[in-house]
């Protein structure tokens, strides 16, 4: 795709934004989906690799927006390879997530429940989204 | 020398992985997660399998770019060993004031792997801190 440099920039600059905030929301998730107590009645050491899973996906999240921000014209200018590996990289993670939204977490999460049907398709376009602008940055 | 140092790194990381390997059966995820609401089991899963896919992308970007990274060649190589640096540094935290993992080590496997990873996430955090600061 044929994406003038300037534009790449600003949609990576967006998707490095929209990460932060899903960084953001992820370490909120047992509030926002009211999982506390199911999570505060799981063995300790279960419970604990639970919240660090959970801290270190959003810290994943946080280094993907750090390089992105800092580094935004290197990622959408040719010529850098480590910047088209990482590129790469987030694009593939990005990806297999959007996959995991469809064919990992079950339809039955949300088919017939508007709220949950509307969050599905809002996560699909996004994180589907993300993967188009960071693939667009790796085969530059 | 810096190169071969993360070189070994690079590798390094596919040895933890043997180590992520054992987590669900250790701690007996299966039996663990009966009763939890479908989502949330399943979310388990998925921050483990994203784990899984950090410490194969730093394992991969260490080995096929470990010149670069060695070379402290631009602010970006810098940044990229910085961020990896401060990822095994959090780790090494959560290993000496989160977790008490000594119910768990029933055996001398899993009290080697624990103790082994301890090691390794101290040589990450030197090598790619050291990466990360020295000069071009």
């Amino acid at each position: 795709m044929n994406l003038k440099p300037e534009l790449l920039e600003t949609l990576l600059m967006l998707a490095a934004l929209g990460q932060l905030i899903v960084a953001a929301l992820n370490l909120r998730l047992e509030k926002i989906l009211g999982w506390g107590p199911v999570i505060a009645s799981l063995p300790d050491l279960v419970r604990e690799v639970f919240v660090v899973h959970k801290w270190f996906i959003s810290i994943t999240l946080v280094i993907f927006a750090t390089l992105t921000i800092r580094f935004a014209s290197e990622f959408a200018g040719p010529g850098n390879e480590i910047a088209r590996w990482l590129a790469a990289g987030i694009a593939l993670f990005w990806g297999i997530r959007t996959a995991i939204q469809w064919f990992y977490y079950g339809a039955n999460h949300w088919r017939g429940k508007s709220r949950e049907t509307l969050v599905h398709w809002l996560l699909t376009l996004v994180y589907g989204g993300w993967t188009v602008i960071y693939l667009i940055a790796a085969i530059r | 020398m810096i190169t071969n140092a993360i070189l070994l790194a690079g590798i390094a990381h596919f040895g933890i992985l043997i180590a992520s390997a054992t987590v669900p059966f250790a701690l007996n995820w299966k039996d663990s997660f009966k009763g939890l609401p479908p989502l949330l089991r399943q979310l388990f899963w998925v921050y483990g399998f994203f784990i899984v896919f950090m410490i194969i992308a730093f394992g991969v970007i260490s080995i096929v770019h470990a010149e670069t990274l060695a070379m402290a060649a631009s602010p970006l190589a810098r940044t990229v060993s910085g961020l990896i640096a401060a990822f095994w540094f959090a780790r090494l935290m959560v290993q000496f004031f989160v977790f008490d993992a000594r119910p768990y080590l029933v055996n001398w496997i899993y009290r080697i792997g624990y103790h082994g990873l301890t090691v390794v996430f101290v040589y990450l955090v030197v090598v790619f801190t050291y990466a990360a600061f020295r000069a071009a």
